[in-house]
């Protein structure tokens, strides 16, 4: 791919002006492939760690760059580049991820979290129960559960990769941290159904 | 579950905010924010997710190299992409979804409801045990979405015919990668878009991502990668 003057030391920022000034002329086409280039192995990355499978990450990151590619006319400035890609990368893995039920989650069947029933993930089916698990994360847990229970359930992150994120190094990692989330949890929403 | 996404523009707005900001320090209570933060750090951080960087480094290159290609294509399938019309349907529809939501229709929507649930049951319990097949790389990368053609009044989706399929689904995303529409109940390899028939959902003029997946009985077989369409 060319490349636009100065687009190694240009912002993300820069050069996404540069391709809203220019978006049907060779500076705008270019200025978007710089960005491409610079976001390709964070996106391939970040959907490799979602699906463990280089092939099908290779289209997930395919599909995200595409999709910024589309989205740059409507990019505001006012926010973070780099949180703005990685909410389009990572929804997108996420909606493949949630569509591929039969690997969705190898540890499912060994892990305890996920094991008994019922558990949070069930908690959040409902609204009013949705509500309720929202009010006891708020009330109940930490902000290290709190993070540590969302990344499980919603985000279907792995126990090993959840203890790296939190930067946590006991012997027991997020497993620790989880399952004392979940008694909480569990605790809180048995009060919760018995003042109902 | 389904939990609520950030849009991009939403969490890019977030994390653009200084600390003191109110709506920062009401985002940074919720655990999906928090969660959010943690993992924009380690995306951050794309070497950590393999163990060799020249791996990461040539995979990047052929991601950027497939993208460049699909722009490519997609500049050409724009040039040839037919004018806008009007869509006399979408108005019909809305009366009719207005129609079917009269309190005095809830009774009968209910049994409705009931008569389908039990049809559902009834179907699923005279039918063998499905044979699901997960898909696999050479049968995954044999199965084509081709780019759109150009017909009069729209466009053509056609992909590779997959000789055990018993029909095909496509589904459209939009730009906010949510499920913008999708198309059942295909039993031949292609789709006719006309401007004038769209399904709901669907932007005319707009850029969408497309994806066909072939079933049987019920089941995927196989999905196709996604492909940047621009309807009629």
């Amino acid at each position: 791919m060319s490349k636009p003057p100065h687009s190694d030391s240009a912002s993300d920022e820069e050069l996404v002006r540069e391709y809203q000034d220019d978006s049907d002329g060779p500076r705008g086409r270019a200025a978007a492939e710089a960005l491409v280039s610079r976001w390709s192995a964070r996106a391939f990355a970040w959907a490799y760690r979602v699906v463990r499978e280089r092939e099908q990450a290779m289209d997930l990151a395919q599909d995200a760059l595409l999709q910024m590619y589309e989205a740059l006319p409507r990019y505001e400035a006012r926010g973070r580049f780099p949180a703005w890609i990685f909410t389009i990368v990572h929804n997108r893995c996420m909606s493949a991820v949630r569509r591929r039920p039969l690997t969705r989650d190898p540890e499912l069947d060994t892990d305890e979290l996920a094991a008994r029933d019922p558990g949070p993930d069930e908690w959040f089916e409902g609204t009013e129960q949705r509500g309720r698990l929202t009010e006891a994360m708020q009330n109940d847990l930490d902000t290290n559960e709190r993070a540590a229970i969302w990344l499980r359930v919603c985000e279907e992150m792995s126990v090993e990769d959840i203890t790296r994120l939190l930067g946590l190094d006991g012997a027991s990692g997020a497993r620790g941290v989880l399952q004392s989330a979940r008694r909480k949890l569990r605790a809180a929403m048995t009060r919760a159904a018995g003042d109902a | 579950m389904t939990p609520e996404r950030y849009t991009p523009d939403e969490f890019a707005r977030l994390m653009a905010l200084p600390d003191g900001h109110p709506d920062r320090q009401s985002a940074e209570q919720s655990a999906q924010f928090r969660a959010w933060r943690l993992m924009l750090r380690e995306f951050e951080q794309p070497e950590a997710a393999l163990a060799s960087p020249s791996e990461l480094e040539s995979a990047a290159r052929e991601v950027e190299a497939r993208v460049a290609r699909a722009l490519t294509a997609r500049a050409a399938a724009g040039a040839e992409a037919p004018r806008h019309r009007t869509v006399p349907h979408r108005a019909l529809v809305a009366s009719l979804v207005a129609w079917f939501r009269r309190p005095a229709m809830r009774p009968a929507l209910a049994v409705v409801a009931v008569v389908l649930v039990a049809g559902v049951a009834l179907w699923s319990s005279t039918r063998g045990p499905a044979t699901r097949a997960v898909r696999g790389p050479s049968e995954a990368s044999s199965f084509v979405l081709n780019a759109p053609r150009a017909v009069p009044g729209g466009i053509e989706l056609t992909w590779t015919p997959v000789p055990d399929a018993e029909a095909y689904r496509v589904v459209f995303y939009g730009t906010d990668l949510q499920e913008s529409a999708r198309v059942d109940g295909l039993t031949r390899p292609g789709l006719l878009l006309h401007a004038d028939a769209l399904p709901a959902g669907l932007p005319h003029g707009g850029h969408v991502m497309a994806e066909v997946t072939a079933l049987r009985h019920g089941d995927p077989i196989v999905t196709s990668a996604s492909r940047l369409v621009r309807l009629p």
